[in-house]
């Protein structure tokens, strides 16, 4: 019986520059940043209140999962900055939006009042884009 | 009929400069507090930043953050002791002293609390896990990512 979300998973553009918006940016908490061979790396981090959810900062690569044209399309997705992943939530989203924005983050709007409450959406580093809601 | 600022065309735009001048004083105490954790900082301090009432200020931050500014500061000095704990060798007492806390009593108190274990303790549990993942780091990873990355 499925209980638990335990990991997600965001690919992004350069891991290392990720992991530094995640954390230093953002807030969240690194989980995980160690070497799985050579050029490759386990990232992971949780956002402040969900340290049992790992978010996995993921490169496309050639490898067993992804021949190097497929890795490459999906970086192409990345950089083109179509891809959403998920939703993210927070206490008081003007604050939030104040602070992330004094911080250099893009926001693709400001927050706005929708049918399911107020929200904003902004991309990370990479040019992914994600929801954020007020809780 | 009532007074409004002069710049302000009614009430409404008026409540509106007010709320985001509020906002960005909290924030912008946050921020300070993300800078200045290792200091002492007293409420008194933040207050003065924030050019508001000890009480509003208080209040105001609590129905932003949910939590008081002291119990933001003391989440940031654990935050950062635990990195400290991670990543360097010094001393318990060292750290204590880094991150801001007055007394190692206290410190190991507080961590203890909100860790569960003492800072020798959650020092050596991470060790552990280092050495652990560098022996075989594929032992730390989901099974089907693994595949992904290097095939069994």
């Amino acid at each position: 019986m499925i209980t638990n979300l335990t990991h997600t998973f965001i690919y992004v553009s350069d891991q290392d520059e990720a992991l530094k918006f995640y954390t230093e940016v953002l807030g969240f908490e690194l989980k995980a940043n160690f070497p799985l061979g050579p050029n490759k790396k386990w990232i992971s981090v949780s956002p402040p209140q969900q340290s049992n959810i790992e978010i996995v900062l993921m490169k496309a690569m050639e490898g067993p999962y992804f021949n190097s044209e497929t890795a490459a399309e999906v970086n192409q997705l990345v950089n083109k900055g179509i891809l959403g992943w998920c939703v993210f939530e927070c206490p008081d989203i003007y604050a939030t939006y104040e602070e992330l924005r004094s911080k250099g983050v893009e926001f693709i709007d400001p927050p706005t009042e929708t049918p399911s409450g107020l929200s904003a959406n902004f991309r990370d580093n990479s040019g992914n884009w994600f929801s954020l809601k007020q809780s | 009929m009532a007074y409004i600022s002069p710049g302000f065309q009614d009430q409404h735009e008026l409540m509106n400069y007010k709320k985001e001048y509020l906002y960005k004083k909290i924030v912008g105490t946050k921020q300070f507090i993300d800078r200045s954790y290792r200091h002492e900082i007293s409420l008194d301090v933040l207050m003065n930043e924030a050019n508001i009432s000890k009480y509003h200020f208080v209040r105001l931050f609590k129905s932003i953050y949910k939590i008081t500014p002291h119990q933001y500061l003391m989440s940031k000095r654990i935050k950062y002791a635990k990195m400290e704990l991670e990543n360097t060798d010094e001393s318990i007492s060292s750290i204590c002293d880094k991150v801001g806390f007055n007394s190692i009593g206290s410190f190991c108190n507080l961590f203890k609390k909100v860790t569960g274990q003492t800072p020798l303790e959650y020092r050596n549990a991470k060790k552990k896990i280092d050495v652990d993942r560098k022996k075989s780091p594929i032992r730390h990873i989901p099974g089907c990512y693994a595949l992904m990355h290097h095939p069994f």
